[in-house]
């Protein structure tokens, strides 16, 4: 085994930081690395925390980060955060409203072209902590609309976060974010638009049946409140999912994973041959048209 | 499918305010300019202590550490952070610091490691191309090395 897996398999910090800096590369001995700890790991709770932008997931991950550590556990935050599609540089700013997690392995990822709110490079890395040993991993996602719900893919829980005055347009989330959740958080609950918020997403989540009834939690990260009682709808998820269940979840992630991968090298792939082709000039200088153009495309595509 | 296609590394920084003020402007202006250079930036915020940093440009496994600081105890806290980084086996990180450094301590920054210090009034692309050189340089050894 290499000197970096075991270092970090032993605990070391720095070696895990390199080692998700390998899986975000997609360096070429990255899926060593995966393959050797996917063996590990299937044991980790994987909880994805998402919603709207403002809701306070930052804070509401750390709250419950702070407990789940207190009660021994060992957790990993990975926040995602979006990359500019413009200089594909990103400024990520969730660590800000982490604070007190000594014992917390926290990193940020940015999405580099990925949509859908995780991306390849997450789900590399969700792999990899689980592996290490991690008991439990938050993911935060990008600030989510009604399209970005790869999380439920490769999360055992999915909590969705809404607070007053962000999520008010329940009605209008129900397509996305409102179906995917197991547990709905009611962040900012100290708001006195918190109860008519909680109504609503009651309301939206009753015209749907399911066979895990999702649950409504009133939560002020800030303060504190709340919290426990989310802990513990939390464990009863992970408890009413069985064993059979988890190991759903978890065939479920990696095929996501390798259906991300395989996008990304058809989509690098699907660019080289468009800028490698003289059909893009020909058509736009009008020396062939549309259908053409595409004839031609077709045979220099990769099959 | 050549790998260098998929192979993506970019510039990761970390960019944290050290100390007790809380004017945090000039630290935002900055870690916006490097990411707009496309560089992957984590912002920490305010109030960092010296062993939050570390720790945050251990787990992010950064090349770069933006310092901000302008409450004047510059010398105790970088070096500290200096020190902090030493113990922990952290090398290869360029260390920027910027804010209000009487330029007598300069070269004492210098000789504790840091690889450069920015006064106010700096043009952030001369930030932006520095960050970019002396990544690249540092980058160029750590391939050498090859070990890990």
């Amino acid at each position: 085994m290499s000197e970096l897996l075991s270092k970090a398999l032993a605990g070391d910090e720095l070696s895990i930081g390199r080692l998700i800096t390998e899986v975000e590369n997609l360096g070429t001995r990255s899926y060593d690395y995966v393959d050797k700890l996917m063996k590990l790991g299937g044991k980790a709770h994987v909880v994805g925390v998402t919603g709207p932008q403002g809701v306070g997931k930052s804070s509401l991950i750390n709250a419950l980060a702070l407990l789940a550590s207190s009660k021994g556990m060992r957790v990993a935050i990975l926040t995602v955060d979006p990359s500019s599609p413009l200089t594909s540089g990103s400024f990520m700013g969730n660590r800000i409203r982490m604070t007190g997690l000594e014992k917390v392995f926290i990193r940020s990822l940015a999405t580099r072209g990925f949509s859908g709110g995780v991306g390849v490079h997450a789900s590399l890395s969700i792999e990899i902590m689980d592996g290490l040993g991690f008991d439990l991993i938050l993911l935060e996602t990008v600030g989510a609309g009604q399209v970005d719900t790869d999380v439920m893919h490769v999360a055992h829980t999915v909590i969705v976060v809404l607070a007053p005055g962000v999520g008010d347009e329940v009605q209008a989330l129900k397509s996305g974010l409102m179906e995917i959740g197991h547990i709905y958080v009611i962040n900012k609950s100290d708001l006195p638009e918190a109860l008519k918020l909680e109504d609503n997403v009651k309301f939206v989540l009753s015209l749907k049946e399911s066979e895990w009834t999702p649950k409504v939690v009133k939560v002020s990260a800030l303060k504190g409140e709340g919290v426990d009682q989310l802990y513990q709808v939390l464990q009863q998820h992970r408890e009413w999912l069985n064993d059979s269940g988890r190991r759903e979840v978890l065939v479920k992630r990696r095929r996501k994973l390798l259906e991300l991968l395989l996008l990304k090298m058809a989509e690098d792939s699907v660019r080289s041959a468009i800028r490698s082709s003289y059909v893009t000039q020909e058509f736009t200088e009008g020396k062939i048209g549309l259908k053409e153009a595409i004839e031609k495309l077709k045979m220099v595509m990769p099959r | 499918m050549r790998v260098s296609q998929i192979m993506e590394r970019r510039i990761k920084v970390v960019v944290g305010k050290l100390g007790l003020d809380g004017h945090d402007r000039g630290a935002k202006v900055i870690a916006r300019a490097l990411s707009e250079a496309g560089m992957e930036v984590v912002y920490t915020g305010l109030r960092q202590t010296p062993e939050q940093l570390v720790k945050a440009v251990i787990q992010e496994d950064a090349d770069v550490l933006g310092i901000s600081i302008l409450s004047g105890a510059h010398m105790e806290l970088v070096g500290e952070v200096m020190r902090i980084m030493g113990q922990r086996g952290v090398r290869d990180v360029t260390v920027i610091v910027g804010g209000i450094i009487p330029s007598s301590d300069v070269e004492k920054m210098k000789s504790i490691g840091v690889d450069e210090v920015f006064p106010p009034g700096t043009k952030l692309d001369d930030v932006v191309k520095f960050v970019q050189a002396k990544v690249s340089e540092k980058r160029g050894r750590l391939f050498e090395r090859a070990s890990i």
